[in-house]
């Protein structure tokens, strides 16, 4: 019988190594590896339509220079609970930054007594820095579960965004 | 004493040989590098671009939406509305310009006023409906504002003002991932 012989022909790779290089090269330049995130948020607005008069709880929180301002008060629409009147000050940490542990803790304590509320108010001081603003807006949105740290329990997901008048702007704005 | 030998050296006939390169592994892992940076490609389509020259505050939200959004990227020396810078900037070191500000209506910041008006008109053409439920907002215009982590709350404040003034009343603002 004749045997074939088999010929060992060799593909030259080298052109498509150096495509796919120059591929790799453009393709990592492009990517982003930044995570963005979105945080929702709204101002007040002036609205024409009928006023709830309900039993409804409004908390707020002032971030300040020295630290946050809590303040809730109203009556829950369980009315087997006692109406909310809380004003309480956190001072910063001793590294300047805002206690956002403890909001969470207190506006936690308001949440189990007014479940049904989801906005909170925002009243950051002119001079304070936006990132202090979004950590508020983080503390106050959410904490994580006492079951199960891994997951998140909501608390008030509305955050409304104001601008916290000082006395003097207020005694400007009524002279106009 | 004995002699010296001398030994005839022998020539080598060194022969080389070429050894060929295997490049079979190298085009594997680039092919699976190239994959994966593909699929990122086409996914990063549907993300949000971060804008330029900004420092965006860290955030635990989990939310990453995207959507027919309009992007107001204010960083420390520059506003843009759609990645399209104004100019002049209204904004110095994190400090609005006080020519920039509208003192009659609000202290709005006039040029981006401007600017959001005709996005507004251009959104309500296409469907947007202000004005529409606080429940039902689905279909009121949304406005991305990226901000600088370093930026006073009185500059974003005035940005947050002119934006509801020109319509856009519902917020989102972008952060980094923590």
């Amino acid at each position: 019988m004749h045997r074939k012989r088999h010929e060992e022909k060799e593909v030259d790779l080298a052109a498509l190594v150096d495509i796919l290089g120059n591929m790799l090269f453009f393709l990592l330049a492009t990517v982003s590896f930044l995570q963005l995130k979105t945080l929702n948020a709204s101002v007040p607005a002036l609205s024409t339509g009928p006023v709830s008069t309900g039993r409804a709880v409004d908390v707020s929180v002032e971030v300040k220079a020295a630290g946050l301002v809590l303040k809730a008060s109203g009556e829950p629409a369980d009315t087997s609970q006692k109406a909310v009147a809380v004003q309480m000050d956190i001072a910063r940490l001793s590294d300047g930054k805002l206690d956002t542990k403890t909001l969470t803790e207190e506006l936690w304590k308001i949440k189990k007594i007014a479940p049904e509320t989801k906005n909170i108010m925002i009243f950051p001081e002119q001079a304070v820095m936006f990132d202090d603003v979004v950590e508020t807006m983080d503390a106050a949105r959410e904490m994580p579960s006492l079951v199960d740290p891994n997951k998140k329990v909501p608390l008030f997901t509305r955050p409304v965004l104001s601008e916290l008048v000082t006395g003097d702007e207020q005694a400007r704005d009524d002279v106009k | 004493m004995s002699e010296p030998v001398f030994v005839k050296k022998q020539k080598r006939h060194r022969t080389i040989k070429v050894m060929p390169l295997n490049l079979a592994p190298l085009i594997d892992i680039n092919a699976n590098l190239l994959f994966f940076l593909i699929i990122a490609n086409s996914v990063q389509e549907d993300r949000l671009q971060a804008g330029k020259d900004i420092e965006l505050p860290p955030s635990t939200s989990a939310m990453a939406e995207a959507g027919d959004l309009v992007s107001v990227v204010v960083g420390m020396d520059h506003i843009s509305v759609n990645e399209l810078n104004i100019d002049p900037s209204p904004i110095k070191g994190g400090e609005l310009v006080p020519n920039a500000l509208d003192p009659k209506k609000d202290n709005r910041i006039i040029s981006l006023y401007t600017r959001l008006t005709e996005r507004f008109q251009d959104l309500v053409k296409k469907g947007a409906q202000p004005g529409a439920k606080d429940d039902d907002d689905s279909n009121l215009p949304v406005v991305l504002i990226q901000a600088d982590k370093r930026l006073p709350y009185s500059t974003v404040a005035k940005v947050m003002r002119t934006c509801g003034e020109a319509g856009f009343t519902k917020f989102r603002f972008a952060a980094k991932a923590r």
